[in-house]
């Protein structure tokens, strides 16, 4: 059986405002998996997310990455081992591709040498590598979600999380991005956590799914555990447990 | 150390590739203390170095309205203007011209001036010998007793300080002229009372026995009376540091609506640090902007007229006290940006609060002159305390320990915004 790197038991969080945001969420993400994190507006993925990336406290439960509790763990050790593209395009428009890299990179601690051959080696792969003297204000969307999610591998993280990062993008960078992080995940053994609202695309490149709602944990397990023997897809899974009304207010 | 460093590289990247907020920092503050300079020294000449043009329209022309329009022109103060295209004005021409703003004061000498005021100076002469028995005869009251009236008219837009001092310049030259004549008039009396005086038909001139001096008292008992430059140069470079909030601000709130700060801080750099290498630029902004105005005041004010500005303290110190007044504008500007939830919340805030303390400060009007309470409240301007310690040196020519208490109050204010805005983070 693979390591666990991620292990989340009886978590729950609740919001100053008392809305209980996670009710005893638990999982186990193995090591070198993609795991897929899904669900409506306002089920929790985010609040789960910022917990696993120590941007949120958790009110109860426990959280251990690699083996350790998060509250006891050295931080700077584990962030150093974490790549987090989020949601949000998080870079400096004014500057270019190198620039961004060069200064997220120095936050990391890289040396210089090795700065400028990851950020080659990952612009190159990205096809961002003809325009790494441009601003990024001049680039399309997708070219933006390729470098966000270039910054969140230049250290070469052990564990990523991906915030919908193909998030209102051409199929061309959609279909370049799920391609590198099949290869990342074979080659390098990174564990992947992944949200996204395509379920077609989580389905694709996702090894375990969870899917949440409300904040509580509905189903979890591989494609083959989550639609059973029938031909149904995982929208199908995902509607029938979560249902079909609409939730942009609910979030 | 790498990580402040790294900081200072990006933003300086940043505030380069910003040509706008570039603008903000170095052409407005430029721009805004030559022309508040150039328009408070123009202000400043018109109360006291250059002459004041004044409307005269004489009713009378007679000697003696023409020897007080002799003495007004004496005085080096106005310059009468009579006549416009060789045609003697009237009240009503005068008026027009004060009233369409081309001039802003006019006398007006009434009809009959002369025999009114002869007539009213023997009465008084005749009065006081009477009351001592050397009157010939007991003296007819021939006239009015009531005041001769000389109009003096003012532009309503003119400032209260200008009227109060013109008005008093001339009402005090015209009353010295009456005592004249009327210690003249007296003497005439007494020579004709007592013939055998020799001295009874000299004419006199009195000078006023009270003078008033002003003086300007330095430290030291040396420097030289402070210019407008002195005054405006510094006030306007505090003004433009303390103006670096909005954008300051906006900038961090951009960071965070981005989803930059976000990822920050899920890496392994101390955010204290980051936050501390953004205050850093921003005191070297601060310098190059002193130093940017320091080199405006001392060449450029010369080219278009203005007195050079003259430092009395060091400059050195100067640029070296600076640093408190950045680090606590930054702070500020950190503090606001942490604690907007959007760039213009950060911005009309940030705007806002700082025309708030420059005015509390002092920047528009001394804190002197500023009611008690208000005066109270100024010691709450960082601006204040800033001001007080470039007047200090700039004016004063203070040294080290004059400025430790400003220093230590703004270096107080950014520990204090700092150590708040790393709590909003956290």
């Amino acid at each position: 059986m693979a390591a666990i790197a991620i292990k989340v038991d009886q978590l729950n969080k609740v919001y100053g405002d008392g809305h209980k945001a996670l009710d005893s969420i638990s999982l186990e993400i193995e090591t070198g998996s993609i795991y897929g994190l899904l669900g409506p507006n306002g089920a929790g993925k985010t609040t789960l997310i910022s917990i696993l990336i120590g941007l949120l406290k958790k009110s109860s439960g426990s959280v251990n990455v690699f083996s350790e509790n998060t509250e006891t763990i050295n931080r700077k050790e584990l962030q150093s081992n974490i790549g987090v593209a989020p949601q949000e395009i998080a870079l400096y428009e004014l500057l270019t591709p190198i620039e961004n890299l060069q200064y997220f990179a120095t936050l990391y601690g890289i040396g210089s040498t090795d700065i400028k051959e990851r950020s080659k080696e990952l612009l190159e792969i990205f096809g961002l590598w003809e325009v790494k003297d441009k601003q990024v204000k001049k680039f399309s969307g997708g070219m933006k979600r390729r470098l966000n999610l270039i910054t969140a591998l230049i250290h070469k993280p052990k564990l990523l999380f991906l915030d919908e990062p193909t998030e209102g993008i051409d199929v061309q960078s959609r279909n370049a991005i799920l391609e590198f992080l099949k290869e990342l995940n074979q080659k390098e053994n990174t564990t992947i956590i992944y949200t996204s609202h395509l379920l077609a695309e989580a389905e694709s490149l996702c090894h375990d799914i969870m899917i949440i709602d409300k904040g509580k944990k509905i189903v979890d397990g591989n494609m083959s555990e989550l639609t059973g023997s029938s031909d149904k897809s995982l929208q199908d899974v995902f509607l029938e447990f979560t249902g079909s009304q609409y939730r942009d207010l609910q979030g | 150390m790498k990580v402040i460093w790294v900081e200072i590289k990006k933003e300086i990247l940043l505030l380069l590739r910003d040509k706008a907020g570039l603008a903000l920092l170095f052409i407005m503050p430029t721009l805004l203390v030559v022309v508040m300079t150039y328009i408070q020294d123009a202000a400043f000449r018109v109360l006291s170095n250059d002459k004041v043009e004044v409307i005269w329209v004489d009713n009378d022309g007679s000697k003696i309205s023409n020897s007080i329009k002799t003495e007004l022109e004496a005085s080096g103060y106005f310059v009468l203007i009579d006549s416009l295209n060789n045609e003697k004005l009237g009240v009503e021409e005068g008026k027009e011209l004060i009233s369409n703003g081309d001039y802003q004061v006019g006398i007006v000498i009434p009809e009959d001036f002369q025999n009114q005021f002869k007539g009213r100076v023997k009465g008084r002469v005749d009065s006081l010998l009477s009351d001592f028995g050397l009157a010939d005869s007991i003296p007819k009251k021939n006239f009015s007793d009531q005041n001769i009236t000389i109009n003096l008219l003012f532009d309503p837009l003119t400032k209260a300080t200008f009227k109060t001092s013109v008005a008093n310049g001339i009402m005090g030259l015209v009353n010295q002229l009456e005592t004249q004549i009327s210690f003249q008039a007296f003497r005439s009396k007494l020579a004709a009372r007592f013939p055998y005086n020799p001295a009874g038909n000299k004419k006199m001139k009195l000078d006023p026995i009270i003078q008033f001096q002003d003086q300007f008292i330095f430290k030291g008992g040396q420097g030289s009376i402070p210019t407008s430059v002195q005054h405006n140069v510094p006030a306007w470079s505090i003004f433009a540091m303390f103006f670096i909030i909005v954008s300051f601000s906006q900038r961090i709130v951009e960071e965070r609506i981005s989803g930059v700060s976000k990822r920050l801080k899920t890496m392994p750099a101390n955010n204290k640090f980051l936050l501390f290498g953004k205050a850093l630029t921003y005191l070297l902004i601060s310098e190059v902007q002193v130093l940017i105005i320091l080199m405006l005041g001392f060449w450029f004010m010369p080219i278009i007229g203005l007195p050079a500005l003259e430092v009395n303290g060091s400059i050195l110190l100067l640029l070296f006290f600076t640093i408190p007044i950045a680090l606590a504008s930054a702070g500020t500007a950190i503090f606001i940006g942490k604690w907007s939830k959007t760039r213009d919340q950060a911005a009309s805030f940030g705007s806002v609060i700082v025309i708030i303390m420059a005015a509390l400060g002092g920047i528009w009007v001394p804190v002197f002159a500023m009611p008690n309470a208000l005066q109270q409240a100024s010691q709450f301007s960082p601006l204040s305390w800033a001001l007080e310690g470039y007047y200090s040196i700039i004016v004063r020519g203070a040294g080290v320990s004059e400025l430790l208490i400003p220093s230590l109050i703004l270096l107080g204010l950014f520990a204090t915004t700092f150590a708040l805005s790393s709590i909003k983070r956290n």
